[in-house]
């Protein structure tokens, strides 16, 4: 286990707030291999925002409350850290890509300014220096004259270029990690296979472990070595990419997977799961899966499944995985 | 058995009232949530509280009730604090404490007829200029930017010194500079909202217009009109005091705080309590109503909200 | 935008200051004044013409630079605004600037303090400057430091005798920079000293509003996703705020603090009342007090000009500040 990057063990991140406690994760556990693409899929509001915030540190408390047996990068536990070593590592050994480039960019200071700023902060460059990598970065993000568009405020860009600046900011230190919140799910249908190329050639090409969170099972098939499907706050399933379509175990992957249109079938309607997002603040007991689960058992309503080893590299959270083929 | 089927009736009446304002009710228990959690907000409340206890009150808290109309002790001038007064008495040889608990009530009266005369001119003429839009919101709009680039005391001056100084003079020159305010939050309010998807919806479902106007736009508009009403309270006392300090507003004997201050600024520096009880219990009030008023945007303002 | 506003203004004005009941020709002509002396007063003011035509002429004469004569202090109104307008600039721009200094940094430390005992006693302090009647403050500190500690002057410009054994070589009309320039030391000490009453308790009332307002534009601002984003790229927090933050918040913060400098150039009534500061505002209520219309009208003509100067001004900041503008 040499070269394994980023492990999370029990991973609980809540929030306190009016209506009542937000379980957000429950218990979350994860590893990352270096230079390996790991996919965080799931449902809106199913935690995998919160899974990448937790570990960068970036839960604002209160209201939330983060705490994990450990949280081990790169020979340190994150969870140790003081808020200045925090930031040390944040930008420099794992930097975050958001979903929205238009609003993560600060309106009012020109893109390669902000680029420079965080080059010169993370290699101790001087401005022009720092200014000069920008350049070359935007021109390594395929942003053609990168001279002029660095001088160029967010607003006069458009929502790719404005994701090719992000992408270019957040590889300038050469991260051993990026995290990429649904860095395509703001863009344009055509925009977004270029943006998925073009971080796919330059994660490879830097080595950088990505964990890639989106809710998009075709982006996932396309990019990521390893896939963890998360359901209301727990990872139910994870395996090899190709494994998990191809074999997949734990029944909400199952319904995912069904829901996907196919070209090559026929059907009227796309099957659907039944039922809702549950609560976090007023879980489901036991499988938090179960009032939605056909297979659902007694166990089920009353205990909560731990990951069980199907293969190898192949976990599900089920205690009835092995029935209704 | 008659008691018993009203009764259970009446209970069955609240129980739909709870469903169908199922959601009102779950905001307003959200709003005073939200207010007992800040402490500053209570304390706001707990000074208005007081003061409305104060003015309703005032004849039964006052020492000596008639003090603040037109007894006078001339043996008693100018006597500082003490047992008896514990103010002071000023230089009628009333005693202060009565004087300042009668302009409680006063000055409360001052700052809702002043709000009260604003809001009833300003949030129509909002919104009428932000539904209609065009030629009608464009002057409605002009006339509010005249009325704004006066300096906020010189208006309400000209106008007092013009109809003649006295109190009901000072608090309908204030309420003539007041009411633009009220017009452009309503209309700032109307303009964004017309754009929401729920107005959309309704309007593409055929609701009618009043409808539109009455159930979506008057109700979403009413917080940030509450959140200026309550701050405005405290400002329109403030101002009323200022246009008596300079001599355009209440005129003696009335026992109106700002003229108070006027009067009690001639006895300085050797009589201080006289000038300055009157302004402690301005800042009290003020600090009390904007107080309230902060809570209450923290509150209604959604985009605070986690 | 500068003419309508002028018109309606000088409109409103006009309408307010001559439908009214007490005529102005009365207390000119005194108590004992008989009917007939009272109608050759109105007629040698044109007050006895049909409205609109008063204010046509009145309209004509302001365009060729005549705001005609006060009343009251016999004086063509031009030349006293000229007078008086200077030491309320200097009172006014003084209490800005200091304000800006002190506010923003302020506001900003309660920002990023939310909720903490600094943030609570900032806002405390703020919120008793709004609630404090300025007049109050103004009595409040010359008892105090004035009466009772002899430090400062109660209230007045400058020094009468010293202007009068080292006179002031008028030349922006701004004692302070005036005295400074010709090295007149003692009268530059006497300005200074009278001044820093009326400033206080200006800047007292101003850095209240000011502090609220660039407090709660952080917070807006704090809440912005390239906030986060910023976090997220580990730069430090001096940066993030001071620089990042900052620079948006200062957008609605200028606005405020620019639109309230306009306002109060047209007048810090109380402060110059009570300080007896020989500004616009003092000059503007003792024509009031006498219902001296051509110098009401004179005030609120300058008041109006200066509030859509300030006006453009703060748009031209706006755009400097925010790129989005400058562009749109």
């Amino acid at each position: 286990m040499g070269d394994l990057l980023l492990r999370v063990k029990d991973l609980y991140t809540h929030f306190y707030t009016f209506e009542g406690t937000v379980k957000a994760l429950d218990g979350i556990s994860l590893e990352l291999k270096r230079a390996e693409t790991l996919g965080l899929v799931g449902e809106t509001g199913c935690g995998k925002s919160v899974t990448a915030l937790s570990i960068l540190g970036l839960i604002p408390c209160p209201p939330g409350k983060v705490e994990a047996a450990e949280i081990w990068f790169d020979g340190v536990d994150l969870l140790k850290l003081d808020k200045e070593e925090m930031r040390a590592i944040r930008g420099k050994k794992i930097a975050m890509i958001f979903q929205e480039p238009a609003t993560a960019l600060n309106p009012v200071f020109p893109v390669g300014e902000q680029t420079a700023e965080i080059i010169r902060i993370h290699k101790q460059v001087s401005k022009r220096e720092g200014m000069q990598k920008a350049v070359e970065m935007f021109h390594l993000v395929g942003i053609p004259d990168p001279d002029r568009v660095s001088k160029k405020y967010p607003h006069e860009l458009s929502g790719g270029m404005n994701q090719r600046v992000m992408i270019a900011a957040k590889l300038s230190s050469n991260p051993a990690l990026l995290v990429a919140d649904e860095p395509t799910t703001a863009l344009d249908v055509t925009v977004q296979a270029q943006i998925l190329q073009l971080m796919k050639g330059l994660v490879q090409r830097f080595r950088t472990a990505v964990i890639f969170i989106t809710h998009d099972l075709g982006v996932v098939a396309e990019i990521c070595d390893r896939v963890a499907v998360m359901y209301a706050g727990v990872i139910v399933e994870s395996s090899k990419t190709r494994v998990l379509f191809e074999n997949p175990r734990h029944p909400y992957t199952r319904s995912l997977l069904q829901a996907i249109p196919k070209l090559v079938e026929r059907i009227d309607r796309l099957p659907v799961i039944s039922g809702t997002v549950p609560s976090l603040i007023n879980p489901p007991s036991g499988c938090r899966f179960h009032p939605r689960c056909s297979l659902a058992d007694s166990p089920c309503k009353v205990e909560k499944p731990s990951p069980t080893s199907v293969e190898a590299e192949h976990w599900v959270s089920c205690f009835r995985y092995d029935q209704g083929d | 058995m008659r008691l018993i089927e009203v009764l259970i009736r009446r209970r069955s009446s609240l129980n739909s009232f709870r469903d169908t304002h199922a959601h009102q009710l779950r905001e307003l228990r959200f709003i005073l949530h939200q207010l007992r959690r800040s402490p500053l907000s209570l304390a706001g409340i707990g000074i208005i509280l007081t003061l409305v206890c104060l003015a309703v009150f005032a004849p039964y808290i006052a020492p000596y009730p008639g003090d603040a109309f037109y007894d006078m002790h001339p043996d008693k001038k100018l006597l500082a604090p003490q047992k008896g007064h514990w103010l002071g008495t000023d230089d009628f040889g009333r005693d202060m404490l009565s004087r300042i608990v009668f302009g409680t009530r006063l000055s409360l009266m001052i700052g809702i007829y002043v709000t009260g005369l604003a809001v009833m001119v300003g949030v129509p003429l909002g919104a009428i200029a932000g539904l209609s839009g065009g030629r009608l919101d464009e002057v409605i709009m002009r006339v509010t930017d005249i009325f704004l680039s006066f300096p906020p005391l010189v208006l309400a001056m000209a106008i007092s010194a013009a109809l003649g100084p006295n109190l009901i003079n000072a608090i309908i020159a204030i309420s003539v500079t007041w009411w633009p305010w009220y017009t452009r939050i309503v209309r700032g309010q109307t303009l964004s909202l017309r754009e929401q998807p729920f107005i959309e919806v309704a309007r593409a479902l055929a609701v009618s217009k009043r409808r539109i106007v009455f159930r979506h736009l008057i109700p979403n508009s009413l917080a940030p009109v509450t959140v200026q009403a309550s701050l405005d309270v405290g400002y329109a006392i403030l101002w009323t005091a200022a246009l008596s300090f300079v001599g355009l507003g209440a005129k003696p004997p009335v026992a109106e705080w700002g003229l108070m201050i006027a009067i009690g600024r001639r006895y300085l520096p050797d009589s201080w309590w006289y000038a300055t009880s009157p302004g402690l219990a301005i800042m009290i009030t003020v600090l009390g109503f904007n107080l309230l008023g902060d809570g209450l945007r923290d509150v209604l303002d959604p985009r605070l909200r986690r | 935008m500068l003419v309508p506003v002028l018109l309606g203004v000088s409109v409103v004005m006009f309408f307010i200051t001559h439908v009214v009941p007490s005529s102005p020709a009365r207390l000119i002509g005194g108590p004992h004044a008989t009917e007939e002396t009272i109608r050759q007063i109105e007629s040698e003011l044109g007050l006895d013409r049909p409205l609109h035509l008063q204010y046509g002429i009145y309209i004509r004469k302001v365009l060729s630079g005549d705001f005609g004569i006060s009343i009251h202090s016999r004086n063509p109104v031009i030349e006293d605004l000229k007078n008086y307008f200077p030491a309320t600039f200097e009172l006014t721009s003084l209490a800005m600037l200091i304000t800006l200094i002190i506010g923003i940094p302020l506001g900003v430390f309660s920002a990023t303090h939310k909720d903490r005992a600094a943030d609570h006693a900032t806002r405390l302090f703020s919120l008793s400057g709004v609630a404090m009647p300025l007049f109050w403050l103004g009595l409040l500190l010359q008892l105090l430091l004035s009466s009772y500690f002899k430090l400062l002057p109660v209230g007045g410009r400058i020094d009468p005798l010293v202007t009068l054994l080292h006179p002031i070589r008028h030349m922006s009309g701004l004692y302070l920079i005036d005295t400074l320039i010709t090295g007149n030391w003692p009268a530059f000490k006497s300005a200074v000293l009278h001044i820093i009453l009326p400033t206080t308790t200006l800047v007292y009332f101003l850095l209240a509003t000011l502090t609220r307002m660039s407090r709660s534009s952080m917070l807006e601002i704090l809440r912005q996703d390239y906030i986060r984003n910023a976090m997220a790229d580990g730069l430090p927090e001096k940066t993030i705020f001071y620089r990042y933050a900052l620079r948006n918040a200062l957008i609605p913060t200028v606005t405020i603090a620019g639109l309230t400098y306009g306002l109060l150039l047209g007048g810090d009534f109380l402060v110059e009342i009570i300080y007896s500061w020989p500004g616009l505002g003092f000059y503007a209520v003792g024509s009031m007090a006498s219902l001296d219309f051509p110098a009401i009208m004179g005030v609120t003509m300058l008041v109006a000009v200066i509030f859509v100067t300030v006006n453009l001004i703060v748009d031209i900041l706006y755009a400097v500040l925010d790129p989005r503008i400058r562009y749109g």
